[in-house]
């Protein structure tokens, strides 16, 4: 087992340098350098203003010799100078981070409420309209666009029954209400593979030997059923946390809430290199770090995935 | 006043509806119209303390004090720096300020400012001469060690020296006539010494500005909110304020509504007491349901224009641009896009901009014409409906910010008016990444914008790397240099004249749209005035509900 | 928007989710039976192709000249779906954007499905040292944040449907490859397969008659949801301001520019995001059904 840690973890690491380097080499076809985006944005830039300031930020510097700069500079944990914000990237970063998390963070605990919910609700209703209906939920709450959700919200509640504040104010509704928005549309997929994995669970035959002991459904559900059925969500939420990004980005904009989203959006448009870099290096950190951990604790749930995918138990993800 | 809050309302409802009527009759004057409310205001006296909310339309990262000379950080910053001089759009005169004096030699090169006893900076530092002086070799020469580089509207400065106790005297390169309007800038704004020794990252943090501005920094929620605080102790505002004493308010916050929908609903509900940004469409919505629209006017700036770049080659020749500019329909912009609160061009300046010249009827919507000249010009319609010449297509296109509401509408309707004289507008208007490279980009025909012109049009046409024609002129730049050596107003006011002529007639090298206006919406409790350049006065402003 | 990072993800699950119509276990002789039961599905989704080809047929007016007398204007029996800032008539702006939003997505589609696919069947049969080599880049697409390529790419290039269709393609690459590998090593380790190996049977021969045909069911199954899920990335693409230019018509534009006038004129977002919503349902249900159809 201790061979295979560190294998993984070897792995992880080795994702996360390909996808710093994947992207180091994608932002190079932008078609300007930040010092020249940067001191146009004013009247007008002479250009040995800008060679003054490329030279001074290191961007006149070959792309390898760049590349490997900036690799040096972050293992001693210096990611670089936003010009655009004129502050450190680190510091940029650490300002807003704490904002997303609480947003991811609580929409992602909603969205598996709002997953298990669903599921035991359609799983246990005995009426058929309902459970088709519960049923068909998900893909509704797919298709429904997070922005637009988001924007119909603070118009009734903040504009027209004046409920909420259109701002993070940090009043209940002001956060509540984009976690709700972020966890629907986060809670569908998960919801999904729940309602498969439990009909998978329920057609085996040890269900049909506690239902003949006389146990009640729920307690089939909550004790057996639920239990069984969880490794399979547990892989589709790791891989969901690279969806919660996405998803910040959005429901930051629409409730004009600060946070890493709004900072990946403004680093592409000002083509400002070192945010992006950073902000790469952390998501692929985060998503990297979570899905070794589900990995980790998935033999724990289930101890056949490691006899059953040897050396790959994130097949059972796809 | 807090007995006669009906005939308050009605004063505030009179002075917008006088408002939208000034608006409608086009050329009147419309800056009297933004110091009305304040009228209204005194007829009452100004109710002391409270927390005025400002929502801006985007955040703002990157505070540093004399580069980028965006709204949203003017708007803001106009609170925390005072100026040597004021422009007074009632008066049209540059007034007094921190610079209780000021005097030019005759040739426009020697400027010498009297710096005003007993102004301090809010960390206790005097604002005096030496203080002064350091700040103007900051804008006009920069700041190397934090790698700021020097103001624009500075390019002519030389130096500057002490004279006397209380004296500066600023020394320039060559002649501008425009120097001490440039003064009056908010990016000429006076930062405490202490403030131009930090680094990059300290000048461009706004709680490390330190200003002699009736407020001051409190906190920051970085992308969300600033909160500033009134100075108990500011007693030197320009010269004709109205209010010569510290702010009425206690606290000012500054947030962020990106949303242009919700901006209606934000000011009506009260959430917050003003918001910049309001699209036309809400501003029937705004004021029925009890808010106030103010218009303020940009004295301070050029027109809403399309300056036009001829790196593609396509819009090379004057007359396919002048062809351009007559194939605008500019009232049916007004009707369609825009409101009452929008006054259409009549040239590159706005009509109360010192030097105005109305040329609006050689502006007029000619399809006709048009057609003619772009046949002239040997661009004939091709098999589409799209002209073409030497195998290319007359497909141009535009490129600016999505923090104007109304730019990206107009553009879509001058699209369409354009596919009736054969010619295709790629509309990228208010894509902000596109804008990002268009501004270095000569191959995009089109920036859809509007400039600070505090030094006059020359820095804003006259560089070969001005983001406006990205281009250098040699016929216009002789007349820009003229005109800054101009030694007597009328001589002056004369070029002035003769610039907008060339940009706009002769060689059409701007597509002249709308004079500049900012259309705020503000709670039906607000009392506000705007300064020439559109900032929101909250040193002046006041809430009926305290 | 979790479409946008990880549109495979949830379309995986959607496709696959058989525990949806548990009472209707589908055998290949139903198979007939079963689409043909499906009309209510397929005659919309049929409508919106015709809409795609032949939008004229559908609505006589102008989808981008409008009269700007006639500016947001509510629904009415001459404007099914009203008129926009500039007097156009929204549905003619939703049939004829019906080509260019289904093309962009169908590009998207197309990227994820066949890289994806190609990747996940050289994961799964050429080896342990390629699945690790695959299964590795796969980590990699998901782990940078797939709208942040989208956004670099429209940024790079100019938004059209192919840097659209591109940035979005590919975030279901992972998707697909993981899809893919699972079936092929499902199939692989069956009997017949086996047999078919031993006897003699060349790589591409097994391949080709045995392992193809069982995976392609899953994958067309995906690749509708995933037409779905594409047409929404693409829509918040153009609420962050990356989507094409205007007066182009794209379903995303329409909703995503029309949020503008929400509070003066609903119809202009809420109209067109039915028809989204709808086109989306439709495509999952499509999929199920075709998931169905090829499960054995």
């Amino acid at each position: 087992m201790g061979g295979y840690i560190a294998q993984r973890i070897g792995q992880a690491l080795l994702v996360i340098l390909l996808a710093y380097t994947a992207v180091f080499l994608a932002v190079q076809a932008l078609p300007n350098d930040p010092v020249t985006i940067f001191l146009s944005a004013d009247s007008s830039a002479d250009p040995a203003t800008i060679a003054q300031m490329k030279a001074y930020y290191g961007y006149d510097q070959p792309l390898i010799v760049q590349y490997f700069t900036q690799l040096g500079a972050l293992l001693t944990g210096d990611l670089g100078y936003s010009l655009s914000s004129g502050s450190a990237v680190s510091t940029r970063i650490g300002e807003v981070i704490g904002s997303t998390l609480l947003l991811a963070g609580s929409a992602f605990a909603l969205a598996l409420v709002l997953a298990v919910a669903l599921t035991a609700a359609a799983s246990l209703s005995r009426r058929p309209r309902v459970r088709n209906a519960l049923l068909n939920l998900p893909p509704l709450m797919i298709s429904i666009p997070v922005f637009w959700l988001g924007l119909v919200l603070l118009q009734v509640l903040a504009v027209q029954l004046g409920v909420m504040s259109l701002f993070p104010d940090g009043s209940f509704l002001s956060l509540a209400v984009p976690i709700l928005v972020l966890a629907i549309h986060l809670s569908a997929p998960i919801a999904q593979v729940l309602i498969k994995s439990v009909h998978e669970v329920n057609t085996q035959p040890f269900v049909d030997v506690l239902r003949a002991k006389g146990a009640s459904e729920e307690w089939i559900f909550y004790r057996h059923t639920l239990k069984n059925a969880a490794p399979a969500a547990l892989s589709i939420a790791g891989i969901t946390i690279g969806t919660l990004l996405a998803g910040s980005v959005i429901t930051e904009t629409v409730f004009a809430r600060a946070g890493l989203g709004q900072l990946v959006l403004q680093a592409v448009t000002v083509q400002d290199i070192p945010l992006v870099q950073g902000l790469v290096l952390l998501t692929a950190a985060a998503f990297t770090a979570v899905n070794l951990l589900v990995d980790l604790i998935h033999p724990k749930l289930d101890p056949r995935i490691i006899t059953s995918h040897a050396g790959s138990p994130r097949a059972l993800a796809a | 006043m807090r007995n006669t809050p009906l005939s308050l309302k009605a004063a505030a409802l009179l002075a917008v509806l006088g408002l939208s009527l000034t608006a409608c009759g086009g050329n009147s004057a419309s800056t009297a119209e933004s110091s009305e409310p304040a009228a209204s205001a005194e007829a009452g006296a100004p109710v002391e303390g409270g927390t005025f909310t400002f929502a801006e339309v985007t955040p703002i990262n990157n505070w540093q004090t004399q580069a980028a000379r965006f709204y949203e950080k003017a708007n803001v910053l106009n609170s925390v720096l005072d100026r040597l001089t004021y422009f007074d759009t009632e008066s049209g005169k540059l007034v007094g300020w921190i610079a209780s004096e000021f005097t030019a030699n005759k040739a426009q090169t020697e400027f010498t400012f009297t710096i005003r006893d007993g102004v301090t900076f809010s960390d206790g530092t005097a604002l005096d001469a030496e203080a002064v002086k350091k700040n103007l070799d900051a804008l006009g020469l920069g700041v190397e060690s934090a790698q700021i580089q020097p103001n624009v509207d500075f390019s002519a400065y030389k130096s500057s020296e002490v004279v006397g106790a209380n004296q500066v005297k600023v020394t320039l390169k060559r002649p501008d006539a425009n120097f001490l309007r440039s003064t009056s800038s908010v990016t000429a704004g006076l930062v405490s010494p202490g403030t131009l020794e930090l680094d990059n990252a300290g000048q461009t943090a706004i709680s490390q500005i330190v200003g002699s501005g009736p407020f001051v920094f409190e906190s920051e929620k970085p992308d969300e909110e600033v909160v500033f605080t009134s100075r108990d102790d500011y007693a030197w505002a320009p010269e004709t304020a109205a209010n010569q004493g510290d702010a009425y308010l206690e606290k000012l916050v500054v947030k962020y509504l990106p949303e242009v929908a919700h901006r209606a609903g934000a000011a009506q509900s009260g959430q917050v007491d003003l918001v910049r940004g309001l699209q036309p469409v809400d501003e029937e919505v705004l004021s029925a349901g009890g808010g106030q629209i103010f218009a303020a006017q940009g004295v301070d700036l050029t027109t809403n224009h399309a300056a036009i770049r001829i790196g593609s080659g396509k819009l090379a020749e004057t007359k396919v641009r002048q062809a351009l500019q007559v194939g605008i329909d500019r009232q049916a912009l007004k009707d369609t896009v825009l409101s009452d609160s929008y006054v259409l061009a009549g040239s590159i300046l706005n009509h109360q901009a010192p030097g105005f010249v109305d040329l609006s009827a050689e502006l007029g919507y000619d399809p006709e014409k048009s057609k003619a000249l772009l046949e002239e010009a040997g661009w004939s319609v091709g098999a589409d409906g799209i002209r073409e010449k030497d195998g290319k297509k007359l497909e141009i296109t535009v490129a600016s910010s999505n923090n104007s509401v109304v730019i990206k509408p107009a553009f879509e309707l001058i699209e369409q008016q354009w596919r009736e004289i054969g010619v295709q507008l790629v509309n990228r208007a208010a894509d902000n990444s596109f804008l990002t490279n268009a501004m270095v980009d000569d191959q995009i025909e089109f920036f859809g914008t509007r400039q600070f012109a505090y030094g006059g049009l020359g820095p804003v046409y006259a560089p070969a790397t001005n983001n406006q024609t990205l281009n250098a002129d040699k016929e216009l730049n002789e007349l820009f240099t003229r005109e800054q050596a101009a030694t007597t107003e009328e001589e002056h006011l004369e070029l002035i004249g003769e610039e907008q002529r060339a940009l706009v007639l002769d060689k059409a090298l701007t597509l002249v749209l709308w004079d500049e206006v900012q259309v705020y919406g503000a709670n039906k409790d607000a009392h506000i005035d705007f300064t020439s350049g559109t900032a929101p006065i909250f040193q002046g402003a006041w809430k009926s509900n305290g | 928007m979790s479409l946008l990072t990880e549109r495979g993800t949830p379309a995986v699950e959607l496709a696959t989710g058989s525990a949806l119509e548990p009472e209707h276990g589908a055998t290949p002789k139903t198979t007939l039976l079963g689409w043909l039961r499906n009309w209510w599905v397929l005659l919309p989704l049929a409508l919106l192709l015709a809409w795609a080809v032949l939008p004229g047929l559908f609505t006589g007016q102008d989808p981008l000249t409008g009269v700007p007398q006639q500016k947001l204007a509510e629904p009415s029996l001459a404007h099914p779906f009203g008129t926009d800032h500039l007097g156009r008539d929204v549905y003619a702006r939703v049939v004829h954007g019906t080509s260019q939003t289904l093309m962009t997505a169908g590009l998207a589609c197309l990227i994820g499905s066949v890289v994806g696919s190609l990747l996940g069947l050289l994961a799964a049969t050429a080896g342990r040292f390629a699945d690790s080599v695959a299964m590795r880049f796969v980590d990699v697409v998901l782990a940078v944040p797939a709208f942040l390529i989208a956004l670099i790419l429209v940024t790079a290039t100019e938004p059209g449907p192919f840097s659209l269709g591109l940035g979005v393609g590919i975030a279901s690459i992972a998707a697909f490859a993981r899809l893919v590998r699972t079936e092929v090593l499902r199939v692989r380790s069956r009997d017949f397969v086996q047999a078919a190996l031993m006897s003699g049977g060349g790589y591409l021969t097994v391949l080709r008659r045995h392992i193809i045909p069982h995976v392609i069911g899953p994958v067309l199954a995906l690749l509708a949801v995933d037409l779905g899920a594409a047409i929404l990335a693409i829509s918040g693409l153009g609420f962050l301001g990356f989507g094409s230019p205007p007066p182009t018509p794209e379903w995303g534009l329409l909703i995503s520019e029309g949020r503008q006038y929400l509070t003066v004129a609903w119809w202009l977002t809420t109209l067109p995001g039915l028809v989204i919503v709808a086109a989306v349902m439709l495509t999952a249900v499509l999929g199920r059904a075709i998931n169905k159809a090829f499960r054995f």
